[in-house]
């Protein structure tokens, strides 16, 4: 046992020099730069509340959760379901926009979003006043651009615990009685909500703390978290006001990781028979 | 036990027919023009080696071969063209299959589900077939707090619990040790009797396939090279491959002489026929190891075959013992009971006699 920890240690010192010292230090400073104060805190608290920065950024995280899970459960179940060759190309194409810079995938869809730009203008078509929608510099906006951004992130979780269900359980499924419609609903998707809760938890914890699109295609209308955590860095210089919202977002965070271990299947249920 | 309106009620069995089944895989033919019929409640056994196409004809009665050509009927109704949803079969998977996130009782219930049979009903019928296969204690747990042998009878039990009109089973013991296997055996058995369902068993062990069936089919390289009764198989196979797949066996070649009456081995023995041999230039007839005797002094009596020859060694295994004989240029393998006698050694000169009925001649 001694002898494992041994060998661990140099890991170990690695992790505790790069996430735990730093996460230490911002932790600190949360609590005052010269002497203990909770005034980071309820400073944070006042402007949050007023400014209503940390409800914006759970909704705009939350409709870029259900935003990936509508396009990214299906994809997800079609590269898992494709052909070689063909969960080859896909992948690719879902991995390929990855590769790009962040940044040009924005400036992307500022360009996509624009007024009067191309889908703006198409969804003004659809709807019923006629008028071109405004979906640039709002939540809209930010919103659409980071499900695109974020989109991976649901699809391969989602693909992976599609991939490792068994052929064997949809025949078996099919075998029994199961039409293709009750089969996904009784057998594939139940077997796919650890899929679906990790890569919901991958997205959420990403855009909870997501900055260049809101930066971007929010155009400084927008203020979320990491734009908030920004602004006190670089305009008013309040680190510790900047290190207590970090802090509040890791605390988000750690209550969502707790919740999804608790909701996970298949982890339960071991051992104590009825 | 009670009979209610009941899996127990006997005689639902109806007829499976295949016709002309075809199978490939690219340009690998995977089955190739397979034919035969399951009576009504019969058991038939598809037995072969892997790869020999067995698993792809049952996946083709099931329905998971949409690929797969040719035409199949249960109950005299074709179901070929229907998806396996609809085909009303029951099937039990070598890795059981069964939903990990249902409880036990929730598995055997899916197929009911399924058919929209009301939950009084369902709940009864799942506890008869629970209790069918003697696992009434274990309904609430999950198939991962199971044992194989527990997992393999809750397969069983929801393939059978919607009475569906035929069985099927792929290598549903392989995954189990021996002494499971053979109650197992058993029991699947007398369910199948019981209950007087159409099924069809594909296995590749041979012993589980005869203790089983009423007929078998050996199968290689998508084909089947003999369908028959068990007894029939061993002591009639219609060619060479079944004759060394199906139990040990000892092949002499030679060439038929006496108006293909008997077969002349290439050290100049003559081994007679009770059947007429093909009229070829090389034929082969094949005698099991039990079917012979060992006589240390010369024997010979009508009706009998022999050949001198010389014991190479002896493999003591409890109630049977195993000679290995030289005798011309064959080796013959002689399976004796054990009768308590001191076993020949090796290098004792014998002669080796059976009789003519039992030279069996190969097409």
């Amino acid at each position: 046992m001694s002898r494992g920890l041994l060998w661990m240690l140099p890991a170990l010192l690695m992790i505790g020099l790069l996430y735990g010292a730093p996460l230490l230090r911002l932790a600190l400073l949360s609590f005052g730069e010269s002497e203990w104060t909770l005034t980071s805190y309820r400073e944070l608290f006042e402007m949050w509340s007023y400014g209503g920065t940390l409800l914006r950024t759970l909704r705009i995280s939350i409709l870029v959760v259900i935003g990936c899970l509508i396009f990214g459960y299906p994809l997800g179940y079609v590269l898992a379901f494709a052909s070689a060759q063909w969960r080859l190309a896909l992948s690719l194409l879902v991995v390929l926009p990855f590769w790009t810079s962040i940044l040009v995938r924005n400036f992307a869809w500022i360009y996509l979003l624009r007024d009067q730009g191309a889908l703006s203008t198409a969804a003004g078509w659809l709807s019923p006043s006629g008028e071109p929608a405004e979906l640039i510099y709002n939540e809209t906006g930010v919103v659409i651009a980071m499900v695109s951004t974020l989109l991976p992130f649901m699809i391969f979780p989602v693909f992976l615990s599609l991939i490792s269900q068994s052929r064997d359980l949809r025949e078996a499924a099919a075998g029994l009685g199961a039409s293709p419609a009750r089969m996904f609903l009784s057998i594939t998707l139940p077997l796919s909500v650890r899929g679906i809760l990790g890569g919901s938890l991958l997205v959420f914890a990403t855009a909870v703390g997501f900055f260049v699109t809101p930066a971007l295609l929010g155009g400084g209308r927008v203020l979320t978290a990491a734009t908030f955590i920004s602004q006190q860095i670089d305009e008013y210089l309040n680190w510790p006001l900047a290190a207590a919202a970090s802090m509040l977002l890791l605390a988000v965070m750690l209550v969502l990781g707790a919740v999804y271990r608790r909701a996970c299947p298949d982890q339960v249920d071991h051992g104590n028979a009825s | 036990m009670q009979p209610s309106a009941s899996t127990s009620s006997a005689g639902h069995g109806v007829s499976l027919v295949a016709r002309n089944l075809e199978m490939r895989y690219g340009s690998v033919k995977a089955v190739e023009d397979i034919s035969f019929e399951v009576p009504a409640g019969s058991f038939l056994t598809l037995l072969g080696a892997s790869g020999s196409g067995k698993t792809t004809v049952l996946r083709m009665i099931a329905g998971f071969e949409p690929e797969g050509r040719g035409r199949i009927e249960i109950g005299g109704v074709e179901v070929s063209e229907l998806p396996a949803h609809r085909r009303d079969i029951g099937m039990v998977f070598q890795r059981y299959a069964l939903f990990p996130h249902m409880r036990v009782a929730e598995n055997i219930a899916f197929p009911l589900r399924q058919r929209g049979v009301s939950r009084d009903e369902r709940d009864a019928r799942v506890e008869e077939m629970l209790r069918n296969v003697g696992l009434s204690e274990l309904a609430g747990r999950r198939p991962s707090q199971l044992s194989g042998g527990q997992q393999q009878r809750v397969a069983l039990a929801r393939a059978l619990v919607f009475r569906p009109r035929v069985l099927l089973l792929d290598e549903p013991l392989a995954a189990l040790d021996k002494q499971l296997r053979d109650q197992m055996q058993g029991e699947i058995r007398a369910l199948q009797r019981r209950l007087h369902i159409t099924t069809v068993y594909v296995t590749h062990d041979q012993t589980e396939a005869f203790a089983l069936s009423d007929r078998v089919a050996v199968m290689n390289a998508g084909r089947i090279e003999q369908l028959a009764t068990p007894r029939e198989l061993y002591e009639q196979p219609g060619n060479e491959f079944v004759a060394r797949f199906v139990g040990d066996s000892n092949l002499l070649r030679g060439r038929p002489t006496h108006a293909n009456a008997a077969l002349r081995l290439t050290d100049g023995s003559l081994i007679r026929c009770p059947r007429p041999l093909p009229d070829k230039a090389q034929a082969t007839v094949m005698i099991r190891p039990e079917k012979l005797d060992l006589h240390t002094h010369d024997n010979k009596a009508l009706g009998y075959n022999a050949m001198n020859g010389v014991v190479l060694d002896v493999v003591f295994l409890g109630e049977i013992l195993e000679y290995r004989v030289q005798a011309g240029d064959e080796q013959i393998l002689v399976r004796k009971q054990n009768l308590g006698r001191d076993p020949l050694s090796a290098g004792t000169p014998v002669t080796l006699t059976w009789a003519v009925r039992d030279t069996v001649v190969l097409a």
